[in-house]
């Protein structure tokens, strides 16, 4: 299979949901109507952090049109999706803990009684002092934020020591020691987050917007009390998660309670304040460095420490604090490395998963620093990281195990793309290169909670038209995770995507998949499909060989049929074929499943960094820094990412062309902020500042294909390590145009001025 | 989404009809494009109980560009000032000043009366009622202290219009009708004395009374242009910008005005920056001698994005910026 020429690998594949999406044909959640559908809403905390004393329904379930009204009392069972953290309710139950927190709920025929009814909620509450820096969560032991934190409002600390650090330190010619910040993020989804529920014969069905739909599935069955078997969670077309939609999330409690309280089906649409709100975005990280080197530029020993406000909830934050360590030991070779991390609570919306999760804040302030020593030591930004970089299938300092890696020539082929040689140095004041290399996981090496099964299932089956249907799990959330699986399912068969059916991310008809996050789509449900459908080509060439009496090795199948060596008059279209299988041998069905192999390192926390396989990249920016203004443009960027096979290069692109975006508004426009009071700053898409098409340079892929041994067709992940080079190949390049180092993300043109007028 | 709150549409077909609509409806409002109102209708910033659609009426449509002056009706869309070869060619800075209000499908939208009309905008004010009611609200509506400046007595909120310093630059005079008591009631002003220092008040407009339209002097030898900061390339409202307009006669300066919004809760003209323009000699030095004193009379606070300082840092970069390009660049 692998050896042979590919029919449809590599080539440009139509997406499986492009048309529909862009004539507006495709259904997102809000799109969905039910008879009777009540429409529902939340009230919100306007207190930062307060205790509730009581709430008074009375008046908004006395309110005409009210149908149901729902407070955490309904579902007071704590969830959140790591089970060590565990510390949310559908609805507050005793306290709330930030600005826009959930009270309560209500559901009403129409959306503007719904919003009265909010009003007519009456709740008491004892206002609690708040904290929202997280230097002071560390150590303020008189509030606590959540009553379980042992020691002030610190939720979680982690120390790790790998190889000697000491002698690693005692080595080296030259020690650096740096600090950086980089603020918060959000997702900022077109589709604001939107769920429909409905209670029916003792059965609860929610389609929901979710990049999670089985872990939701568990979640909803604990919090309300439901048999497994009595949920379903159907996940319709979703407009960009980005990790936003990646966790159970309080709107789909919420309307499930409703709608079992009110018997009738029960719509929550999120507004876009609610979105921002609701966050789950990146972590602002405080994070100090201290590198050694050896005068050629070397690495001997690294030593990092972050401090993560994670907010006022648990979310991804536990793995985000080990993954902002864990996740420093590549692309580069490190061979003693510390870290000591803490995630403290604060009285925000909670910080969790976001696009390159855990590894993006601490990407960008290690190449920055590496950056600093090469400078320091007169050594190009270039040869460091070629010297250093890691080599394909070794281990890291922390046991994590690279496969296939093209780090070096993602490296090499950035650099000359942009020509790097020729021009680093040479263009005129104000402009400047920056280079930065980074690298990701495709997806987890462990479940989130512990289990021996599968981690992607698929199912496959051809019916009597020739037409293959593909049922996962996995969550389409814009990536083209549908289309990824018809091109490996008509691959692997030979016949052609567009006889593909794809259904995806129904609990109840499709094989269990852990969701799209951490990258693991391609890789995980990608191997699952190729298994699955191999079991169908191998069931329709047996029967076709056992027919004509020919061995399977000499058939094959292709989009117009299967021949039969030396005999034209007999070949079949795909159909027959398929009608002679099920024939011989009833429904023509494969089925596939996919685990990483157990790479966990033997250490507490050594669940949490390792993967089945490693992306790699290297983004070169060219930037341009008005002096006067303090303002950055930036005209070109290069990002070369080793996705081990580009399956559908078009999509590729179109992940590292997405994922370069966010990198560059995180680092130029996007401020996750707050007043001192707790309101955030900007909870529209007017002034919380996405990138629009004028913000974007021209930004120029390179698919890096190394080919990776145990990846579908050798692909690896795409989405997500494509944004981690982008930051700090920006700020590199502002030094390099204007001799100032930013150690603050984002960076504003007054930081940029303030830094000019220091460097005089 | 959010709900819009429950109102009455009135279609008026022509001018008399839409002021005798908003004369009887004393808590009527009128609408253009409604790119901006309704947005803030939905966060329960302005409760009217019926919105007058001014889109009918003929006598705001108007775009009339003669050699002694201009026209323009308030209900033109800010696309087509944009796009008219002739506001182009003559009144340049306005053109400019159209083409950078929010972005092109807003501008399709959006109208010039409705711009000139724009509320004052602050971060503690264009918020859902949610938000604001969580911080216990602002002077500028249902609060008791400018969440802004909590010591001053006054509202902040900024002056966000982007045609407005251009038109001011361009020595615009606005026409204001409106009817009280059945009569048909009219006045003209100068556009910068339309405005009031006061991010509550905003304007000189009386209830009932509404921009008809903007008059523009004649353009012969203008040189003029319009520059916005803004932290993105689109969409975004101004955090400072500069309108400059003036003639050259003889090889010196003549007529110059200079305007400067989103630093201050109405337009600022920037008459220090004037009188050093006005009579002199394009010299190198001049621009950066001008631009110095454009903020002088500006009074930035801190409710949008940037420091007051660094936003009247850049007024002076954008003001000797445009400068330096006007004076290199020829007479239409």
């Amino acid at each position: 299979m692998m050896s042979k020429e590919f029919q449809w690998i590599g080539k440009p594949t139509l997406r499986y949901d492009g048309v529909a999406k862009v004539t507006g044909q495709a259904q997102y959640t809000d799109d969905l109507r039910l008879p009777g559908m009540l429409v529902g809403k939340i009230l919100r905390s306007p207190h930062a952090h307060a205790r509730i004393r009581s709430i008074d329904l009375s008046k908004a379930e006395a309110l005409p049109g009210v149908k149901a009204v729902a407070t955490g009392q309904d579902a007071p069972v704590a969830y959140g999706i790591l089970p060590v953290s565990e510390d949310e309710y559908a609805l507050a139950v005793g306290k709330v803990r930030f600005v826009g927190d959930e009270v309560a709920a209500v559901a009403a025929v129409d959306e503007e009684t719904a919003v009265r009814a909010l009003s007519l909620i009456e709740v008491d509450y004892e206002v609690l002092p708040a904290i929202f820096d997280p230097h002071e969560a560390m150590v303020r032991e008189d509030v606590k934020i959540h009553e379980e934190t042992r020691v002030a409002n610190i939720e979680r600390k982690a120390s790790l020591s790998f190889g000697d650090v000491e002698a690693g330190f005692a080595a080296a010619d030259y020690i650096r020691e740096d600090s950086f910040f980089k603020g918060a993020s959000t997702h900022a989804p077109l589709e604001t987050q939107s769920a429909l529920a409905h209670f029916r014969d003792g059965k609860l069905t929610i389609w929901t917007a979710t990049q999670v739909p089985h872990y939701l599935h568990r979640y909803l069955s604990k919090v309300l009390g439901l048999p497994q078997d009595r949920v379903r969670v159907i996940k319709p077309a979703l407009g960009g998660g980005f990790g936003g939609k990646g966790e159970p999330l309080p709107l789909e409690f919420a309307a499930s309670i409703l709608a079992r309280k009110s018997g009738r089906p029960v719509k929550i649409t999120y507004t876009r304040e609610e979105v921002f709100l609701t966050h789950r975005g990146r972590h602002p990280m405080y994070m100090k460095l201290k590198t050694g080197v050896k005068k050629d530029g070397r690495i001997t020993a690294l030593h990092f420490e972050s401090l993560l406000d994670g907010g006022a909830y648990g979310s991804y934050g536990v793995v985000t604090l080990y993954y902002s360590g864990q996740l420093l030991t590549g692309p580069y070779v490190i061979p003693a490395f510390s870290f000591t991390a803490a995630r403290v609570h604060t009285n925000k919306p909670p910080c969790g998963a976001q696009r390159g999760h855990g590894g993006v804040q601490p990407r960008y302030a290690f190449e920055v620093h590496l950056d600093r020593i090469a400078t320091d030591l007169g050594i190009d930004p270039l040869e460091i990281r070629l010297k250093n970089a890691v080599e394909p299938h070794t281990r890291t300092v922390n046991e994590l195990r690279i496969t296939s890696c093209g780090f070096r020539e993602c490296l090499e082929r950035s650099a000359e793309e942009i020509s790097w040689k020729e021009r680093k140095g040479k263009l005129p004041k104000g402009r400047g290169l920056g280079i930065a290399g980074g690298f990701y996981l495709c997806g987890a090496g462990l479940p989130i909670y512990f289990n021996p099964m599968h981690h992607s299932n698929v199912r496959v089956e051809a019916d009597r038209s020739g037409r293959v249907t593909v049922f996962s799990g996995a969550s389409d959330i814009g990536q083209g995770s549908d289309t990824m699986l018809a091109l490996v399912a008509a691959e692997t068969i030979g016949i052609s995507p567009e006889s593909v059916k794809v259904v995806s991310a129904d609990t109840d008809t499709t094989p269990v998949d852990l969701g799209s996050y951490s990258s693991r789509v391609t890789f995980m449900a990608g191997n699952a499909c190729h298994a699955a459908a191999l079991e169908v080509r191998n069931r329709v060439l047996t029967a076709v060989a056992e027919e004509h009496g020919v061995t399977i090795d000499q058939l094959d199948i292709r989009p117009q049929g299967v021949e039969v060596p030396g005999e034209p008059s007999k070949a079949l279209s795909f159909a027959e074929a398929v009608m002679l299988a099920e024939a011989r041998g009833g429904p023509v069905c494969g089925s596939g499943g996919y685990t990483p192999p157990n790479l966990a390192g033997k250490y507490r926390g050594g669940g949490v960094g390792p993967s089945p396989a490693y992306s790699f990249g290297a983004h070169v920016a060219e930037v341009e820094v008005d002096t006067e203004t303090g303002e950055v443009r930036v005209l070109r960027l290069v990002a070369a990412h080793d996705l081990g096979r580009a399956l559908n290069p078009p999509a590729a692109e179109g992940q590292i062309e997405g994922a370069v975006v966010m990198g560059l508004a995180e680092t130029l426009l996007e401020r996750y902020e707050f007043l001192k009071t707790g309101q955030h700053e900007s909870p529209s898409l007017l002034e919380y500042k996405v990138p629009t098409a004028l913000d974007v340079p021209a930004i120029e892929p390179i698919l890096v294909e190394s080919v990776d041994p145990e990846g579908p067709f050798g692909a690896k992940e795409c989405g997500e390590g494509s944004l981690h080079p982008s930051i700090p190949a920006i700020v590199n390049a502002v030094y390099d145009a204007v001799g100032i180092w930013l150690h603050e993300a984002p960076i504003s043109p007054e930081a940029v001025l303030k830094a000019l007028r220091q460097k005089e | 989404m959010m709900v819009l709150p429950d109102f009455r549409l009135m279609k008026p077909s022509s001018l008399s009809e839409a002021l005798s609509a908003l004369a009887e409806n004393p808590a009527a409002m009128p609408v253009a494009g409604g790119t901006d109102l309704l947005v803030s209708m939905k966060q329960g910033l302005y409760n009217p109980t019926h919105l007058v659609d001014l889109k009918g009426a003929p006598e705001l449509q108007n775009i009339e560009i003669r050699e002694d002056g201009a026209t323009l009706g308030a209900c033109v869309r800010l696309s087509q000032l944009k796009n008219h070869p002739e506001i182009r060619k003559r009144y340049r800075a306005l053109s400019q000043a159209a083409d950078a209000v929010a972005s092109p499908p807003l501008q399709n939208r959006g109208t010039l009366g409705g711009n000139v009309c724009l509320d004052t905008r602050c971060y503690y004010y264009n918020q859902s009622y949610f938000w604001r009611q969580s911080l216990g609200f602002c002077l500028k509506k249902d609060g008791p202290v400018c969440r802004a400046a909590p010591a001053a007595k006054r509202c902040f909120a900024n002056f966000s219009a982007d045609t407005v310093p251009a038109l001011i630059a361009l020595g615009a005079r606005v026409r204001l009708v409106g009817a009280r008591e059945g009569v048909l009631t009219e006045r003209e002003l100068p556009l910068e004395e339309f405005f009031i220092e006061d991010g509550i008040k905003r304007n000189v407009l009386l209830p009932g009374e509404l921009v008809a339209d903007l008059h523009l002097p004649a353009a012969q030898n203008l040189l003029s242009g319009y520059r916005k900061y803004r932290q993105r390339g689109s969409i975004d409202y101004p955090l400072v910008s500069v309108a400059i307009a003036f003639k050259m006669r003889e090889g010196t300066i003549r007529d110059a005005r200079v305007a400067v919004g989103a630093m201050a809760s109405a337009p600022v003209l920037a008459l220090e920056t004037m009188e050093v323009l006005e009579g002199a000699l394009p010299t190198a030095e001049l621009a950066a001698k001008a631009a110095d004193l454009v903020a002088k009379r500006t009074k930035p606070v801190k409710n949008q994005a940037g420091s007051p300082g660094h936003r009247r840092h850049m007024a002076q970069v954008m003001c000797r910026r445009l400068l330096e390009e006007l004076l290199d660049a020829k007479p239409h």
